[in-house]
Order: structure tokens, then sequence, then C-alpha cells
């Protein structure tokens, strides 16, 4: 038994060399900073474009370059919702418009259309009858007629007073005056 | 002393924590590989890859877990798949190592620092007969002081069957110094 600890006692009694324990740290610590380097640069070169890609979109790289354009890219959009908005209310506002002058303009070639048939009424002396015959032959050609003037000059908005005056109209063209 | 601090620096891959983990423990775990595989060598490799294992896998490192335990069953590990491979196992020693332990039995050189090479012809010589399972207990127990259940932890084996090869091992060493110091003392 004492033989036996004397044995393991002096095995226990070595230790191995500081200077081994530094070169052997020192070996680790350049293994793994290779390994880093080499996983970072493995890393940097796939993300790297090369050639024509890189002459293209090697500004990538520059970081304040990407922030800027970044900066810009959200103005830009903040711009287009601010346009956009715009725009909408003021189609909506034309559109209005447009609805109201059609309204007026309706009302318009209801004024000339009376004013025709009582100026007719007028003219061809039935003005005091209480009624009056109209063909639906006659009827159809004031329609017509009544149609042609709308299209012809549905611009016309201000009904001068004693009547409409057609520049180069053809009064053969006219709607026939109304008769019984 | 590795603190839990360290330990999660490592963790999440701080190199200068590592490096002051290994500035920590190298001597530890060099000392344990060489005392297991005998020379300066193969446990400097043994090591090195051990330590480059740690960091590749330093994810797995469990919080308030030992850090130094961990890394002392990888360098364990390593060193049984070394033992293993070089199938180191002998049966007969060579005549100068038998008379440097006689030497020591007989307390010629029980003082004093102990060279490299005695220190490997002792080791070799004592471990000669031992399986690497043996040799490992052997070495936790009886040259780095472990009890069975330090050493049942590192070397993830139960404590049944670590009492049980150091049984072995103590048994075959005894046997084989006795041997050695009744031939020498007959002479």
């Amino acid at each position: 038994m004492e033989r036996y600890k004397r044995v393991t006692g002096r095995l226990r009694e070595y230790s191995f060399p500081d200077e081994a324990n530094r070169r052997v740290s020192s070996r680790i610590n350049n293994h793994i900073d290779a390994i880093t380097d080499a996983v970072t640069g493995e890393v940097t070169a796939t993300d790297r474009p090369h050639g024509g890609v890189s002459f293209l979109f090697g500004w990538i790289d520059m970081l304040w370059l990407r922030r800027s354009l970044a900066i810009v890219s959200i103005a830009l959009l903040l711009i287009f919702v601010v346009q956009h908005t715009i725009l909408l209310k003021r189609v909506g506002l034309i559109e209005e418009r447009i609805t109201a002058t059609t309204t007026s303009n309706i009302l318009e070639y209801q004024k000339v259309i009376q004013s025709v048939v009582y100026e007719e009424l007028e003219t061809s002396g039935l003005k005091e009858t209480d009624s009056v015959k109209v063909s639906i032959r006659d009827l159809g050609k004031l329609i017509s007629s009544y149609r042609e003037l709308q299209y012809r000059y549905g611009r016309l908005k201000v009904m001068p007073e004693g009547g409409i005056e057609v520049p180069g109209s053809n009064p053969e063209k006219m709607p026939a005056p109304l008769s019984n | 002393m590795i603190d839990n601090k360290l330990t999660e620096s490592v963790r999440m891959g701080d190199r200068n924590a590592f490096s002051r983990v290994l500035d920590i423990t190298i001597g530890s775990m060099l000392l344990t590989a060489v005392r297991i595989v005998g020379n300066h060598e193969d446990a400097e490799d043994i090591v090195q890859d051990a330590y480059l294992k740690v960091w590749e896998k330093r994810d797995d490192i469990k919080s308030g877990g030992s850090l130094s335990g961990w890394i002392r069953t990888i360098v364990v590990n390593r060193c049984y798949d070394h033992l293993r491979r070089e199938k180191v196992k002998g049966s007969s020693l060579p005549e100068g190592q038998e008379r440097i332990l006689v030497s020591i039995m007989s307390d010629d050189r029980a003082d004093g620092e102990i060279e490299y090479n005695e220190f490997r012809e002792i080791l070799q010589a004592v471990t000669a007969l031992l399986s690497p399972v043996q040799r490992i207990v052997f070495v936790l127990s009886e040259i780095e002081g472990m009890d069975n259940g330090e050493i049942s932890t590192v070397t993830a084996l139960s404590s049944s069957v670590v009492k049980s090869n150091l049984w072995h091992a103590r048994k075959k060493v005894k046997s084989l110094l006795k041997g050695i110091y009744n031939k020498y003392e007959k002479l």
C-alpha cells in the first residue's frame, strides 16, 4: 500500500510547463480567430456582388447612402399620399359642379321649349283657346327638333332675352310651327 | 474562477470571455489530458480539439451549469477516443521502466521535482495493463483526486461502473508494483 501511494504521489507531482500552457492557449486562440475570420470572410464574399453587378450595386455597401435613400423614399411616399388626397377632393368638387351644370342646362332647355311653344301659340292666335290638338307626328317632330337643338347648342347656358339667336342656323331645318 | 456571467458571455459568443475561460482552465485541462494519454503532443492536440469543440458548441452551454466541468468532460472523452484508437495497453514493461518504479517504491526518488521523461515512464509503466476506461478512472481518482461521484459526472459512467473499474485498476496496479518490487528485491 505504501509503495502504491509513493508511485501515485510521484505522478501527482508532475505539472504541465507554463510555457506549454501559453503555447497551447495561443494556438487555440489563433485557430478560433482563423475560423471566425474564415466564416466572416465567406459571408462577406457571398453577400458582396462581383464584376458588373458590383459596379451597379456596389453603392449598397455605403451605409449613409442607404439611409439617405430610405429617408427620401419615405418623404416621396408621404408627398404621394398628400397629393392623392388633394386630387380626390378636387375630383369630388368637379363632379359636384358637373351635376349642378347639367341640372341648370336642363332647366334652360325647358325654358326654351316653353317660350317657343308660347310664341307659336301667340302667333297662331290660339293663345286664348283652352285646348290644342297636336298630332303625334307633330309632337315627334317637336321632340326631335328639341333634341337636335340640345345636341348642337348643348353648351349654350344663358338664354338671352327675347329668345335664342342661333348663328348660321338653317331656318329650313327648324321645326315647323305648331298647327292645329 | 468561472462565474455565471462569464459562462453566459461565452454562450453569447463573446471571444474575450472565451479567452478568459481559456486562460483560467487550460493548465488544468492539459494536465488532465497528459495524465491520461501520457505525452505532451497528444495532450496538446486533444485539448486544442476539445476547446475548439467547446467554442463551436457554445450554444449548448447550459445556464447555471459548470463550464469547466463541461470542458473537462469533452477533454476526457477525447482522451478516451485517443486511447481506444492507439490501443496503448501492453503486457510487459521495459526494464528501464521497472527500475524507475523500483527506485520510487524504495523511496529513492520520493522528493524533488519530477521530470517529464520520468513522469512518462512511470505513467506508461503503471497504466500499461489497464483498459482505456480503467486508465481514465484510475487517473481521475488516484492522480486527479476526484471522488466517484465527480468521476461519474465527468465520464458519464454510472457510479457502479466507476467503482468496478477503479477496483480492477487498483488491483492491477498494486499487483504490478508488487511483482516488480519482489523481482528486484531478490536481485
